[in-house]
């Protein structure tokens, strides 16, 4: 009896990682569409609506989206700040660990910040069409490594609570 | 919006209110002007610090300012007024961005400097503000003789005029988000950062003024514009920059004969104290001492 629940339990935990690993995986690709809906509302906010740096994020702070306290957090901080992209470089090292994202997905969005406000509109279009690119090019990839490895995570957690349980039996 | 260590350097001067002008180049030591006199102060100019005021004096968006930027100046809140230079971008022969900006200055709004008052009504005739011009070269006060004859004009008469002023580069109201920092009276309406020829029709189509204000005239858009205004029954209050007579007629052209008074004040310096004004007869009408 003593000897199924354990077994049971070791199942139960080992799947319970594999299903987080997972999650996990499909997590990236979520934030990557997130970013690229947010980069769409600030380029029309900008390209179109001539909004200040400091109204757009004030606008994003306010949706009910994953990113909104990323915004909030370079709302607050930037009104007796000097240099925007340090304050864009600070907050994106704050949260990068709660974004789900990579090494190269920080890099395109750290050069977005270097750039955002400096120049004119149309160099501005440039940037974000450019940025938007990049970032496609990032959900892509998010999209297929979660195909591949999200039922590969999920079926080890399994598996390899069935090894360790034959393994103790 | 100044660098902390800039900052420091001029809080440290005695008799900061004097100041007129903050100049930043890039390699070189910071000046400070004080009643004309330059002052160089250790901190020398960096990219980096010139990147962060126009920066801050641009709420971190350069794009929103870059009509501004093309024509060498921002304004920022309190009705200073950074000048921009370093390398033009020319697209065809007009000045599309200035970038980057390798030298600033920071021109410092300064409070009025006319004692009286009583002069002002010599501009007036049968309730009627006289077609009035304000002649100066750079640096002598014309703007804020501008501001203090609109507040004149709209608070303290009995009825007051309706005036209507048209900012091009909010420097008269100071405007910050379409509301204005320094007070221009209270029947003044303000159009801000339109230019004037465009603004002076759409006032007068919009909110019937008594009164049209405008600074700088330069141009033939610009006098046509006011030409228009006169036609129109409205009266015309303005500034241009001049040393003379001779330079007055060049810049004002075809608008010069309509013009029934002319202010001219003297640079400011210690030699020169007073403002003069003149009808259209090239009379003198009155001499007013300046602070």
């Amino acid at each position: 009896m003593m000897s199924s629940i354990g077994s049971l339990l070791i199942l139960s935990v080992t799947t319970f990682f594999g299903f987080g690993i997972a999650n996990n995986y499909e997590k990236r690709p979520k934030y990557l569409r997130e970013w690229k809906y947010v980069l769409s509302v600030m380029e029309t906010e900008i390209i179109h609506g001539h909004s200040s740096i400091e109204h757009v994020c004030a606008k994003i702070s306010t949706q009910k989206i994953r990113l909104s306290s990323f915004f909030a957090s370079i709302k607050e901080t930037l009104l007796g700040e000097r240099n925007f992209s340090l304050v864009w470089e600070k907050a994106l090292s704050t949260h990068e660990t709660s974004f789900y994202l990579q090494e190269e997905d920080l890099e395109i969005l750290k050069q977005l910040g270097q750039v955002l406000g400096k120049y004119s509109i149309r160099e501005h279009q440039k940037h974000f069409s450019l940025t938007q690119h990049h970032l496609e090019e990032q959900y892509q990839q998010a999209v297929k490594e979660t195909e591949q490895y999200r039922k590969m995570a999920r079926g080890l957690g399994v598996l390899s609570g069935c090894l360790i349980v034959l393994l103790l039996i | 919006m100044l660098p902390p260590s800039y900052k420091e350097e001029i809080e440290s001067l005695e008799n900061i209110d004097e100041i007129q002008e903050i100049r930043i180049r890039i390699g070189r030591p910071l000046e400070v002007v004080r009643r004309h006199v330059p002052l160089f102060l250790p901190p020398v100019g960096t990219r980096e610090a010139i990147d962060q005021i126009v920066g801050r004096a641009t709420h971190f968006s350069v794009y929103r300012f870059q009509d501004d930027i093309k024509k060498g100046f921002l304004t920022v809140k309190g009705g200073h007024r950074i000048g921009l230079s370093g390398e033009a971008v020319a697209t065809g022969e007009k000045i599309s961005n200035i970038e980057p900006v390798s030298f600033l200055n920071i021109r410092v709004a300064r409070e009025a400097r006319v004692r009286q008052q009583a002069w002002m009504e010599t501009l007036l005739s049968k309730r009627r503000l006289l077609n009035t011009v304000i002649v100066g070269p750079p640096y002598s006060g014309k703007t804020t003789i501008l501001r203090q004859l609109t507040k004149w004009l709209s608070d303290d008469r009995s009825a007051g005029f309706k005036v209507s002023m048209i900012d091009e580069r909010s420097e008269l109201a100071a405007c910050y988000q379409g509301l204005p920092q320094l007070d221009v009276g209270k029947r003044t309406d303000v159009l801000d950062r339109c230019p004037k020829s465009e603004g002076i029709s759409l006032m007068i189509r919009s909110m019937s003024p008594e009164v049209i204000v405008v600074d700088e005239v330069d141009g033939e858009e610009d006098t046509m514009a006011l030409k228009r205004a006169i036609g129109a029954g409205v009266s015309v209050l303005c500034t241009t920059h001049a040393d003379d007579w001779e330079g007055l007629e060049y810049r004002l052209g075809s608008l010069f004969p309509y013009m029934e008074r002319f202010v001219f004040l003297p640079r400011l310096n210690q030699n020169h104290r007073s403002l003069v004004i003149y009808q259209n007869t090239y009379e003198e009408v009155k001499r007013v001492d300046l602070l």
